[in-house]
């Protein structure tokens, strides 16, 4: 048959050709299995991509597999880190062919802005990528699209054998030092500010200074904010005192952390403590210098057990060693890093390439307990970073005896993005698309804490409509952070229809934020003094539909799971802690809350008319699993009950401070007269400039105390923004919780304690 | 030899086979696409829409992509046993469905020891998951292994007993006889079907059929949000996809069972022309059997999974006692009728 004919058979006769190859590509890209390696928000977007409004299963690419081997499609999903590469390539290397790879967000792409010491710039350093989606996070439609691009790819594939293309396979050189701006040095003045002294009046000042005469450097108050200087030889012995004595009562540890002031101080480090007392509901900041040339204080780990991983952290940024600290490790960079990173001689963009993963200290643990007790061999079972139930960048190593953990570490850094650092290096205005990719599960509220900071720092108050649309959309936030927390715990426990179900009103509520600020998941809507524009016309009506909705939603997922018998016997009683236990591990939020403690920044220390709204604290009693689900529904419902108040009480009026220092005049003035118009020129050249100070602000975010420590020192990019991330706490206790309990249980205490590894790891 | 071979019996004999084979086949592949499809559904979405319409053909693309996919073997892993669990795993999970009368004729085989062939084939399967799992030589499918086979073993045992009671009243263990014996109807409109009579049995029965199958919410040598994918961690293209088939064709096992021993097997009300008679049987039995698929899918969507010693408590402590009590009772009214 000539070919003429064949073509006209075609046409006249519905004569079918077809080749191997072309079957073999349809069948291949019918069936694109993903392999989700997923990190930070791109993960929970392509959750969203999995989710009802966008089914991904409809190119039948919803058989999610965690077993490299038997996925075609390699998603990196979220920033990789210097830390995080060699476990992405050894992901890919296991990785049955043909295989592709989609990376997924700016970040996996080029490292998006984090041009940091810490994070790869760019999976192509690597490992071959065949399609890369532009966005930060990119849209679900966008995840739609790069597999529909990926599926044309595979079907105009010509070749059968599993070779690439050389294009293909080409790797891109490392940028090893992704250096954006330098750092200036600190000036004289700040270093003043912070030496002077200042008769402190008050209930703890005056306590303290009786007490502790001879230990006293210096005290200040600045904004409401106590702080204390005292001598490093002593400073266990008062903080001890601290805690113990009933005048003080700081049981709680907030936050430990340090600051650098180069050699414009005598004592070039200051390590600080943040304190918390809950029953005098007194807070304090405590600094002790440290000099460079020996630059060694006390462990607190056998006075609060939160000082545990806060040590480590200033030891692994800064360098400080801490006597007595049980295991003084590296602990978000990886184990390869050469130098300390938050130190202010620190270049920003300084990377050390890694290529090793380490095991830890559990190994060589449970290695000697065998040896000593004549046992055989442990078995050491390593869960992730990359396991389901680990969110993809926790790691936890586990001595296991059969089915039970005998004993555990954990390893995290592995999304260590350089927050701190990168805020040192951006103006303060800048900053803020940096928090919303702390939680990125509730963006929006990181972002108001971080404003509060500043707007403390300048002692302004916002506009009240402005203070009530954050307010509810910081509400709703917490709902949608609450009902991934619910839907993926419970997928964890093996029930994974509850995912569409607490995906979907997360959704809804997504609409509504989208509609105020165009952004889904990272929202960048608040602005140093207010929000950054109005909310649109029809805020209300969309805001008390979602009033109805939500509880039909939230009522199907109860139903579905409270009476439920397993999930009762999965839950209760598993990793069950003590109010005690949870305030000395610097628990906060929902977790504690289910311990039995009812503190809630909400209503101990209220701000933005919290007063005024009508709301309850659930409180738990065992503080297990089953009461972190309580307490979240619970604080869901709650929530709607203050949206409902603030959208009734929504005021008229600007949601922008009046305030030529913080916010732009109106464009009728800066088209008119000078004055305006030189004013936002120097807004917009040099930005925020705030004044000298200290403060340390904190809001109830949906996992719990989230603070800010924020230095400044008279310029436009902050001296230094510490993030006190409330899973950061509750996180290191989650090995000492899971000992002598079922692997299985480990997997339901993760998911309930809502680790979201943005935070945790800044 | 040849007149046999050219005989019509041996010719119906391979016609049933074929038939029964293909159609077992097809079935398999397509209860991947139902359980996609109803579990979007139970999730309000549409599942596979763009793969052929409906996406009818999502199984078939799963099943040749697989066939074209690299096949892995680890380093680490005992090459024999590694290849040989697939089809440990496979083959007795087809080999059952050669005594399972689909309909009045429609039985390869009518075996006088129907129910204990099947059992004893089944109990192979685990054989399968086990030397998967040892043979990865990795610690996920390991624990895998170790889950699945006390696991199955425990459920076997219930599974066992639960039936002992419809054996008595039966007095048959071939499963052509189980099905006769349930036709007709008590008072003209209850059939006769054993779920009437031994009721906690088809629960024992059912409960015990889902551990058997490991499915949600006994899925423990799988689950996935533990132990990765659980046995089969290693094992990728054909052999991953030759596990995955012998689960499901473990499941259209357990549930033909089930119809067969409680639900009256291919009975029901007959009617119409030759054809449809003809035919008829065959449909009930396939609906049954659908009913309980359905069921099992829908499990699958709604519960959380148990954790491992709950999982053998309820073997051993509920189910256990519960089966043994069942035949204890059916035989004190047997003997006294």
């Amino acid at each position: 048959m000539k070919a003429e004919e064949i073509e006209q058979k075609r046409e006249h006769e519905n004569f079918f050709t077809t080749s191997y190859s072309s079957l073999v590509n349809w069948a291949r890209k019918s069936s694109l299995w993903p392999y989700p390696f997923g990190t930070a928000c791109c993960a929970i977007e392509f959750m969203a991509t999995v989710s009802s409004h966008y089914d991904l299963a409809r190119f039948g690419s919803e058989v999610v597999r965690f077993s490299p081997k038997q996925s075609d499609v390699l998603m990196v999903l979220g920033t990789i880190n210097d830390k995080m590469g060699p476990v992405l390539k050894q992901i890919y290397d296991q990785m049955a062919e043909p295989k592709w790879v989609i990376s997924m967000g700016a970040c996996a792409t080029c490292g998006g802005f984090y041009r940091a010491y810490h994070v790869m710039q760019g999976i192509d350093e690597i490992l071959p990528v065949d399609v890369y989606i532009p966005g930060c996070p990119p849209v679900p439609e966008a995840v739609l699209d790069a597999i529909i691009k990926l599926q044309q790819q595979v079907e105009n594939d010509t070749r059968l054998s599993y070779e690439r293309h050389p294009r293909q396979q080409r790797l891109k050189i490392p940028e090893v030092d992704a250096t954006v701006h330098a750092l200036e040095r600190p000036p004289r003045a700040l270093v003043r500010f912070l030496e002077e002294k200042q008769d402190v009046q008050g209930p703890i000042a005056s306590l303290f200074k009786e007490r502790f005469p001879d230990d006293l450097i210096s005290m200040r108050e600045f904004r409401g904010d106590l702080s204390i200087s005292i001598k490093r030889e002593t400073a266990k012995q008062v903080l001890r005192t601290l805690k113990t004595d009933p005048d003080f009562n700081f049981k709680m540890l907030l936050d430990v952390t340090a600051v650098d002031y180069l050699s414009e101080r005598s004592a070039r480090y200051d390590v600080v403590y943040h304190l918390l007392s809950l029953s005098n509901k007194h807070r304090v900041r405590i600094k002790v210098p440290v000099p460079a040339e020996d630059p060694t204080i006390d462990s607190m780990f056998d006075v609060w057990k939160s000082a545990d991983w806060a040590e480590r952290e200033a030891f692994d940024m800064f360098g400080i060693q801490f006597k007595g600290h049980p295991d003084l490790r590296r602990i978000l960079t990886h184990s390869q890093f050469v130098g300390n990173p938050l130190r202010r001689d620190f270049p920003p963009g300084q990377r050390t390439l890694c290529t090793e993963t380490v095991d830890l200290p559990v190994v060589e643990r449970a290695r000697k307990y065998a040896e000593s007790m004549g046992l055989a061999q442990p078995q050491i079972l390593n869960m992730g970073p990359q396991h389901p139930a680990m969110h993809g960048t926790f790691r936890l190593q586990a001595a296991v005896d059969g089915e039970r953990i005998v004993d555990a570490d954990t390893e995290i850094g592995f999304l260590h993005r350089c927050f701190e650092k990168m805020s040192e290096t951006h103006m303060y205005w800048q900053v803020i698309p940096y928090t919303d990719r702390l939680n990125y599960m509730s963006a929006m509220m990181n972002g108001v804490a971080y404003a509060m900071s500043v707007e403390k720092m300048f002692g302004v108050e916002i506009p009240k409509r402005a203070q009530y649309i954050r307010v509810i959309l910081s509400e709703f936030s917490r709902i949608a952070d609450h009902l991934v927390c619910i839907g993926t715990n419970l997928v964890d426990l093996g029930a994974i229809s509850n995912f569409w179900y607490s995906f979907r009103p997360r959704e809804e509520i997504y609409d509504l934020i989208e509609s105020c600020c165009g952004g889904r998941l990272t929202v960048s809507y608040v602005r140093i003094g207010g929000v950054a524009n109005d909310v649109p016309a029809d805020f209300i009506t969309r805001a008390r539909a979602l009033l109805q909705s939500i509880p039909k939603y939230v009522d199907d997922l109860e139903k579905l799971n409270r009476q439920n018998r397993i999930f009762k016997m999965r839950t209760s009683g598993i990793t069950a802690i003590s109010a005690e236990d949870a305030i000395d591990w610097g628990f906060t939020g929902p977790t504690l809350r289910a311990a039995g403690v009812p503190y809630d920044v909400r209503k101990w220390f209220p701000n933005y008319d919290y007063d005024k709204f009508e709301f309850d604290i659930p409180v738990g009693e065992s503080g297990d699993v089953f009461d972190r689900y309580l307490v979240r529904m619970e604080e869901i419902r709650q929530s709607l009950r203050i949206i409902k108040q603030a959208l009734e009480n929504l005021p008229e009026g600007p949601v922008q401070i009046d305030d030529r220092r913080i916010s732009l005049p109106p464009k009728k003035g800066v088209y008119s007269n000078i004055e305006d118009l030189m004013n936002h020129f120097e807004l917009i050249q040099d930005g925020i400039i705030p004044p000298i100070g200290e403060v340390y602000s904190y809001w109830e975010a949906a996992n719990g105390e989230l603070g800010f420590y924020l230095i400044s020192n008279n310029t436009k990019r902050p001296y230094r923004l510490r993030v006190r991330g409330p899973c950061f706490y509750i996180f290191q206790a989650f090995s000492h919780m899971v000992k002598g309990g079922y692997l299985s249980d480990a997997v339901a205490a993760l998911g309930s304690l809502n680790i979201v590894a943005g935070e945790l790891e800044k | 030899m040849i007149e046999y071979l050219i005989s019509p019996e041996f010719l119906l004999m391979m016609a049933k086979i074929v038939g029964i084979f293909g159609g077992v086949m097809g079935s398999l592949a397509y209860l991947t696409w139902l359980e996609r499809k109803v579990m979007a559904r139970v999730q309000m979405r549409p599942g596979p829409t763009r793969v052929g319409p409906f996406g009818l053909l999502q199984p078939i693309a799963d099943g040749l992509k697989f066939l074209f996919k690299e096949d892995i073997i680890p380093t680490q892993a005992n090459k024999f046993l590694f290849i040989l669990a697939p089809i440990v795993a496979l083959i007795p999970a087809l080999l059952s469905f050669s005594v399972i009368p689909f309909g009045p004729r429609l039985q390869v085989a009518d075996l006088s020891v129907g129910l204990l062939f099947i059992f004893a084939i089944t109990s192979l399967g685990v054989y399968g998951i086990v030397l998967g799992g040892w043979a990865s030589n990795s610690k996920y499918p390991l624990m895998g292994a170790m889950r699945s086979s006390a696991q199955m073993i425990s459920y076997e045992l219930s599974l066992t007993l639960s039936v002992v009671g419809v054996l008595m009243i039966a007095n048959t263990l071939s499963l052509g006889e189980l099905v006769t014996a349930q036709q007709g109807t008590w008072f003209g409109f209850i059939p006769r079907w054993n779920i009437f009579l031994q009721p906690v049995a088809f629960v024992i029965y059912v409960v015990s059929a889902i551990a058997e199958t490991n499915r949600l919410p006994f899925d423990l040598a799988e689950s996935e949000q533990e132990l990765v994918g659980g046995w089969h961690t290693e094992y990728s293209s054909m052999k991953f996809a030759m596990f995955m088939l012998a689960e499901y064709a473990n499941m259209l096992t357990v549930s033909a069972l089930a119809t067969i021993l409680f639900l009256g097997g291919w009975t029901g009300p007959a009617f119409g022309p030759d054809w449809l008679r003809m035919v008829l049987p065959t449909i009930w039995f396939v609906g049954k059997i659908s009913v309980f698929i359905f069921f099992y899918v829908l499990l699958r969507s709604t519960l959380p999974r148990f954790r491992y010693d709950q999982l053998m408590k309820f073997s051993w402590k509920v189910l256990l006692p519960l089966a043994l009590a069942n035949i204890l009772i059916t035989s004190l009214i047997v003997a006294i009728s």
